[in-house]
C-alpha cells in the first residue's frame, strides 16, 4: 500500500451490468480502493464499453476503441489509469489504450487495470486485515474468458494458485475445489436467438460446479456472474437443478472478508435468492 | 485453412460463426496464433452489412438505439438497486444532450455512426 504523499488516483469505470444490475460490486470496489490508499473517482457521464456490440459484430475493433477514447477523454478527464470491475470492458479499455493507434492522436496517457489486479497485488496486506474467518468456505473459481485468454497480452497468472482469483482466494484462507470445466466459458455470450441450441454449455458448467461441492462462485466479471444467476434460476424453476450456487465477485468477496457489510456494501440481496440469502450470510460471517 | 476460407468468405456462408462464444480459448490453443475469433468477428460483420442475418439485428438493435440515444445497454430495473445506487451514491448519470451531440460529432468523424445507421437501418431517434 502506498504513502498518503504520493497518493494514486483511479477512475473506477461502472460498466453497465455492475451499475445497473449488482452495484453491490461497485460499492465493494470504491472501498476496496479506499482501504488500499487509493483515491476513486466516478465518471461524470456513464456510456457503455460497446465491447457487446463488437461480438455481435455490429460495429468493428476501432469503433469501440473510438468510444473507450470518448470515455476516457470528455467523461473521465483523461486520468492516468481506469480500473474496471468486469472482462469484457478490460478488453475493450486495455485494447485501445495499449494497442490501437488511435491513441497517439486522441493524447490518451491512461492505463486500464482491472480490480481484481489491484486486490491480486495487496492480497496479503488485505488478508492479514481480514475480519472474518473464511477458511470453512468453498469456492468454485471462475476467472472468465476475456481476461483468462486476454489476446492482445500478457495478464496476472497464479502464483500460490492456478489464476488469479486463486490466489486471492488462498491468501484469504479459503477452500479452493476443482471442478471439471473450471476453464470454460459461461455461456454469456450466446447470441440470444441460438439459446435454445446452446444453453448446454453454461448448463454442463453449473453442473460441474454443483458436483464439486462449491458454496459459491467467485468470479470477476459481472456479466458472467448474471449469466449464472439466470441460467440457475431457470434451471431451478424447471426442476432441473436442486439448489442454486451463488455468485460473488471478487471485490465483493474481499470486502465481505474485511468485514463490510455483505448487504449495505456487496449487495448480495440484489443479486442471491432469499432462499439462498440467508445460508450464505451464516457462512461469511463465521 | 481456417484463414484461407475465411479470405474466400466461405466462413461467412456457414451458420455456424453465430455459434461462436468469442472466449478465445481456441486462440489460446492454436499452436499457430491464429487470431480466430477476428475472423469470426470479421464474418459476423460481413454477413451483417448484407444484411443476411435479420435476426440479430431483430435482437439487438434496442441495444444500438439504447447507446446511441442514452450511453448504456443495460438499465436499472429493481426498485430496490435504484435505493442501493442512491444510498451508496453510485448515480452515474446517463449521457446529457450536449454530450449526445458530442458523441454523435465524434461518432460521425469515426465513421461509426453511418456504420450503425448502414448495419441496423436505424435514425437517430
Amino acid at each position: 500500500m502506498r504513502g498518503s504523499e504520493e497518493r494514486r488516483e483511479v477512475v473506477l469505470y461502472p460498466g453497465c451490468v455492475s451499475l445497473n444490475k449488482y452495484p453491490g460490486i461497485l460499492k465493494s470496489s470504491i472501498e476496496l480502493l479506499r482501504l488500499l490508499n487509493i483515491n476513486v473517482k466516478l465518471p461524470a457521464n456513464m456510456l457503455c464499453c460497446s465491447r457487446p456490440l463488437e461480438r455481435l459484430g455490429i460495429i468493428g475493433e476501432e469503433h469501440t476503441s473510438a468510444l473507450a477514447y470518448f470515455n476516457v477523454t470528455k467523461l473521465m478527464g483523461n486520468p492516468d489509469e481506469v480500473v474496471v470491475v468486469c472482462n469484457g470492458c478490460y478488453l475493450a479499455f486495455r485494447r485501445a489504450l495499449e494497442v490501437n493507434e488511435l491513441k497517439k492522436d486522441m493524447e490518451v496517457k491512461a492505463k486500464c487495470s482491472h480490480i481484481a489486479e489491484l486486490v491480486w497485488s495487496n492480497r496479503r496486506e488485505l488478508a492479514e486485515k481480514a475480519k472474518v474467518k473464511l477458511d470453512k468456505l468453498k469456492v468454485a473459481i471462475h476467472v472468465g474468458c476475456h481476461y483468462l485468454f486476454y489476446p492482445h497480452g500478457s495478464i496476472v497468472r497464479g502464483e500460490e494458485g492456478e489464476d488469479i482469483l486463486e490466489d486471492i482466494a488462498l491468501a484469504f484462507n479459503v477452500n479452493v475445489v476443482d471442478y471439471e470445466e473450471r476453464r470454460t466459458c459461461c455461456g454469456g455470450t450466446i447470441v440470444k436467438w441460438l439459446r435454445g441450441v446452446t444453453s448446454s454449455i453454461p448448463k454442463r458448467k453449473l453442473e460441474s460446479i454443483a458436483e464439486s461441492g462449491a458454496d459459491v462462485i467467485l468470479t470477476m466479471c459481472p456479466y458472467c456472474l448474471r449469466t449464472f444467476n439466470r441460467v440457475q434460476q431457470r434451471l431451478k424453476k424447471l426442476k432441473e437443478i436442486e439448489r442454486i450456487v451463488p455468485t460473488l465477485h471478487v471485490s465483493q468477496f474481499a470486502a465481505i472478508a474485511l468485514g463490510l457489510d455483505p448487504l449495505k456494501v456487496a449487495g448480495l440481496h440484489l443479486q442471491v435468492p432469499a432462499q439462498e440469502l440467508g445460508a450464505l450470510r451464516k457462512l461469511l460471517t463465521a | 485453412m481456417l484463414i484461407y476460407a475465411a479470405k474466400k468468405g466461405l466462413i461467412a456462408e456457414s451458420e455456424d460463426i453465430w455459434l461462436c462464444l468469442n472466449c478465445h480459448i481456441c486462440e489460446a490453443r492454436c499452436p499457430n496464433s491464429v487470431k480466430i475469433s477476428d475472423l469470426v468477428l470479421d464474418a459476423r460483420r460481413k454477413v451483417l452489412e448484407r444484411r443476411g442475418e435479420d435476426r440479430v439485428l431483430e435482437f439487438y438493435s434496442s441495444f444500438v438505439r439504447a447507446l446511441l440515444n442514452g450511453g448504456v445497454i443495460a438499465f436499472v430495473t429493481s426498485s430496490k438497486v435504484e435505493d442501493f445506487k442512491s444510498e451508496s451514491g453510485l448515480n452515474v448519470p446517463m449521457l446529457t444532450e450536449a454530450l449526445k451531440s458530442e458523441l454523435h460529432d465524434f461518432l460521425k468523424k469515426m465513421n461509426l455512426e453511418a456504420r450503425l445507421r448502414e448495419v441496423m437501418g436505424i435514425e437517430r431517434e
